[in-house]
């Protein structure tokens, strides 16, 4: 086309010139805004797909009070903190004057406690009990008890719509709780007492959950986007993890078992693929093929046999007991045989002529040649290992013998509430990963291309 | 002679001494253990009983009692029945990383401008932070933020093309495990997670437009999606016709199971429109306590009343179904092949069974999202109007029976778009021959066309690998997700099988009834593998 279009002889030329100019910008356009929707897509997808990495970083750099609040930006509680009120005694005035027995009487909680003051209630909200000074335990009252601080701001603004209907929800809610719990419990059958017990608590439920929002609305109404800014990153956070639990510890078990799994199931592997790929002895075809077959039995079938023997071995609860089972596969001996068939076998015949030994075949000539297969192993096992989450869980006891999943898993159950800890140590256990990825994208590529090939 | 036998014996150790330390690993770890394993799945060992305390319980045979109670108890069959369920988000799953893939392998700028675009990112995040300081910390600091991780994104993206990309797809399936479960656990918290916290203002939104808009707009919409469904059929049933008269019957084989299926389902979701809950049961909804009290009956029976048919729970039902469909469909495809010896036996539209099945999940997939849809618009007024008078509400995530499994399915599609099967797909996909492309542009081919009818038999091989592993790795999974996440619940809805073995062997102590269940989802597992035997060496030879 561009050839004709370049030699204008007749007339028409002109015309014909204009239009072959106008398509070729059309053209351009075309391509412009095709890369420019392409790159649209990727990026959104990209963006919903790392979101949630960003919300466990920022989180993971919040103060505690915070974690709850719908913005994700960490901010310092102490910010907006009224210099007024940072005495105790003129703290503790104003709660008394403030909303807060009204927002403990709403969350049925019998007390407020923020800072150095604490503030115990009854259940109709008249104030039973006032503690000044340094007050240990944990916060009953976390979310948004900073804002509480800001008494004076909570006590003028008079309260919004929203905080208003929610008030009559949570009060339609308790009474309906009230009427209830009131229905008395004799002359019901089996049946209907259970019925009576379950809408209890689902009533229960939905009032907590009501009585929630409102003390968000309330919050909201009264201090709204006045909270000045601030960037207080509590890198804190990552060094009370190690404090809390034995962070370090389970970093190093993670890397040592994945270290030692990788180390000896390369090993014993390549020696077994090398006695399959490249040594003719009788019967091999028909061990080999038992070996494959044993590839199709999924682990979970050999979970509880595996268990008694380490039960009888004696290395329940030890890192041994880890290691032991990773390290002989019949995958890896799969896959370093199919790497080793693929080397020429007119290697082994001028080693044999040379007179080495076997031994010598193996180390000096096969192993050196199938390292790509070595190291695709070696990651793919490392990677698993550490990532390992079901055999350590039946197997580790002792907490300073945690891999990192088993400790996450126990740091969720103990201290699960403080979410800015917990996003910290999950943000942590994910940096080795990364490493790995940024330095061996090539490899791990190959590899798993590898892998769906070999079946 | 003589010689040659010590040489023979001499190779045979050698070759023995190099297998030795594997060997002796493998037998102990994995031949024994299995060996052990079909011992106890007949035994009624239990911890509870034979232990140290009872030392007289006798540890017994008991034949195949494990496997009757497998069947008989329905714990069973309620687990496969959570494991299949969260089994349909695999072919989403695996439409994701096609699209992932086919996203990612187009020629985007990308190279030396790489440094340039790390330094703009970083100005406009550093940018976004100052901004955040200046102007305060409400919602306007939220957008702020946001935007300046998107531009961050597309900076870096524009300038460093694929490869950027491509690393941040695949970030989340690389570091999925125990780590991301916790984020996710965090994510979905019902009341302070940033999800809710990011539904909360639309739902409640929502919630007003619903109650200002009259329900016959949604029986409306409702029936429209009732007719796309049907219209979906009937598409359906002309190819099929289609490929009948194309001797492509094992494709149609598998379809005929799939959109017959439907019948029931649309059926269901059709009554229930045609006869809308009456003015009664609205008012039970609307004012359940005043009309409790009129007619006497406690709220409690007010409220079974009015229970509107969990939509998840029947779905299930349909899930299992549907999988038993699907397996109907391959002993049919089977049959076919031995009745049908007149007419030529093809699969040709997607070069093979396989392929077929993919496309089944798919049609079943996309009817039940039409249906769900159809089915929650119906929905829509009543749920608005619930007798607690709290307004429409984004759901609870995993601490809801109905939800539970649905954000499990969720969570697992973040992982699966950016996965190992999206690297398969690209190097599938590099690997078309171009030519093909090339005929397909001569014969004046639509980019569907060239998709459906090039790139897509091209990947068959791959499709119809990743299907079968995610198949085999479905049946498996589920463990860390119930372990770390929800614990098997709420009340046993995310459950799968492998939670339940671990639970069984693990926590109650039932170790033969363990093991039974270990050997059964063996036994499928196994079915699947045969399966993909079967027909993978097809492809090899087509």
């Amino acid at each position: 086309m561009s050839t004709i279009d370049r030699q204008p002889d007749s007339t028409q030329d002109a015309a014909h010139l204009a239009a072959s100019r106008r398509n070729k910008t059309m053209a351009r356009a075309k391509r412009f805004f095709g890369a420019f929707g392409l790159h649209l897509v990727l990026i959104s997808l990209s963006f919903i797909l790392i979101l949630p990495f960003c919300w466990m970083v920022l989180t993971s750099l919040k103060d505690l009070n915070q974690v709850g609040v719908g913005s994700w930006i960490p901010s310092d509680p102490t910010a907006y903190k009224n210099t007024d009120l940072l005495e105790p005694e003129a703290l503790l005035e104003h709660l008394k004057t403030s909303d807060a027995p009204a927002i403990a009487h709403m969350r049925q909680i019998n007390d407020v406690q923020i800072g150095d003051v604490r503030l115990v209630y009854d259940a109709d909200g008249n104030l039973l009990e006032e503690t000044l000074g340094p007050i240990t335990g944990f916060l009953n009252d976390a979310i948004g008890d900073d804002r509480l601080n800001n008494a004076e701001a909570f006590a003028a603004v008079p309260p919004g719509e929203k905080t208003v209907a929610q008030r009559e929800v949570v009060e339609r809610l308790r009474a309906e709780l009230n009427r209830l719990e009131a229905t008395p419990e004799e002359g019901l059958t089996e049946d209907e007492r259970i019925r009576r017990t379950i809408d209890i608590g689902q009533a229960q439920n939905e009032l907590n959950r009501a009585a929630g929002l409102l003390h968000r609305y309330l919050i909201d109404d009264t201090l709204g986007d006045r909270v000045r800014a601030s960037h207080a990153l509590q890198w804190e956070n990552y060094f009370q993890v190690f404090a809390k639990i034995p962070f370090a510890r389970y970093y190093w078990n993670s890397l040592f078992v994945a270290a030692w799994v990788t180390f000896l199931q390369v090993f014993t592997s390549s020696l077994a693929a090398f006695s399959f790929a490249r040594l003719k002895w009788p019967g091999r075809d028909k061990v080999f093929l038992i070996y494959l077959s044993t590839m199709m039995l999924p682990g979970l079938v050999m979970m509880i046999p595996n268990y008694q023997i380490m039960i009888t071995l004696g290395l329940v609860d030890t890192l041994l007991g880890l290691i032991l089972p990773g390290a002989f596969s019949a995958f890896g001996t799969f896959l370093l045989r199919q790497f080793m068939l693929g080397i020429p076998a007119s290697l082994d015949e001028a080693a044999e002529i040379d007179g080495a030994s076997k031994w010598r075949l193996y180390w000096d000539v096969i192993l050196p040649l199938a390292r790509p297969g070595l190291i695709t192993l070696a990651i793919f096992t490392f990677i698993g290992t550490y990532h390992g989450f079901f055999w350590p869980l039946v197997m580790l006891k002792s907490e300073h013998k945690y891999t990192l999943p088993i400790g996450l898993l126990y740091f969720d159950s103990t201290a699960g509430q403080e979410t800015n800890l917990l996003m910290a140590a999950v943000a942590m256990s994910v940096v080795p990963m990364v490493i790995v990825f940024v330095f061996l994208q090539k490899q791990l590529v190959a590899g798993i291309q590898l892998g769906a090939v070999k079946g | 002679m003589a010689d040659s036998a010590s040489k023979k014996r001499r190779n045979l150790l050698t070759g023995l001494a190099f297998l030795a330390p594997n060997m002796l690993g493998v037998l102990t770890f994995v031949v024994f253990p299995v060996l052990f394993a079909i011992m106890l799945a007949f035994t009624n060992w239990d911890l509870t009983r034979h232990n140290m305390f009872h030392p007289d319980e006798p540890l017994r045979f008991v034949g195949l009692d494990n496997f009757i109670r497998l069947f008989s108890e329905g714990d069973f069959l309620r687990f496969l029945g959570n494991t299949l369920f969260l089994m349909m988000g695999i072919p989403f799953a695996i439409g994701g990383a096609l699209f992932a893939a086919t996203l990612l392998i187009k020629d985007t700028r990308g190279g030396d401008k790489l440094v340039w675009g790390w330094l703009i990112a970083g100005f406009v995040l550093i940018g976004s932070v100052a901004l955040l300081a200046v102007t305060g910390l409400g919602q306007t600091g939220m957008i702020i933020l946001l935007t300046g991780i998107a531009c961050g994104i597309a900076v870096i993206g524009v300038t460093g093309g694929v490869t950027v990309y491509r690393t941040l797809f695949y970030t989340p399936h690389f570091t999925a495990g125990v780590a991301t479960f916790l984020l996710w656990k965090k994510l979905y918290n019902p009341y302070d997670g940033p999800i809710n916290n990011f539904l909360s203002p639309p739902v409640d939104a929502l919630s007003r437009t619903v109650s200002a808009t009259p329900a016959l707009m949604y029986q409306l919409v409702s029936w429209l999606l009732l007719a796309a469904m049907l219209l979906l059929f009937a598409w359906g049933i002309k190819k099929l016709r289609q490929l009948w008269v194309d001797g492509d019957v094992g494709t149609g084989v598998l379809l005929l199971p799939t959109l017959f299926m439907l019948i029931p389902m649309a059926t269901a979701v059709s009554w229930s429109m045609i006869y809308p809950p009456g003015e009664a049961q609205i008012a039970l909804m609307t004012e359940p306590q005043a009309i409790a009290e009129a007619a006497g009956v406690s709220l409690a029976q007010a409220g079974e009343m009015i229970q509107p048919v969990t939509l998840v729970q029947s779905m299930q039902d349909w899930a299992l179904i549907g999988f038993g469909v699907i397996v109907v469909g391959v002993l049919l495809y089977q049959v076919t092949r031995i009745f049908v010896n007149g007419r030529d036996f093809r699969c040709d539209l997607m070069n093979g069974a396989g392929s077929g099945l993919v496309l089944g999940a798919v049609v079943m997939v996309g009817l039940f999202v039409l249906l769900g849809f159809a089915a929650i618009l119906y929905n829509l007024p009543w749920m608005v109007h619930n007798p607690r008078d709290l307004g429409l509400a984004p759901p609870e995530w995993i601490a809801d029976y109905d939800w539970a499994k649905p954000s499990l399915m969720i969570m697992g599609l973040w992982g699966a778009i950016g996965s190992n099967n999206m690297l398969l797909y690209i190097a599938a996909l590099t690997n078309v021959p171009g030519e093909l492309y090339e005929a397909a542009d001569m014969d004046g081919a639509s980019r569907f066309q060239r998709f459906w009818n090039v790139t897509w038999p091209q990947l068959a091989p791959t499709t119809f690998f990743i299907g079968v592993m995610s198949t085999i790795g479905g049946l498996q999974g589920g463990f860390e997700a119930a372990r770390t996440m929800t614990q098997g619940g709420p009340d046993g809805a995310t459950t799968t099988l492998s939670y339940f073995v671990y639970q069984e062997g693990f926590e109650t102590g039932r170790l033969g009834y363990s093991a039974g269940i270990a050997w059964a989802l063996f036994l499928l597992v196994f079915a699947v593998t045969m399966f993909n035997w079967k027909f993978g060496n097809k492809y090899v030879n087509d």
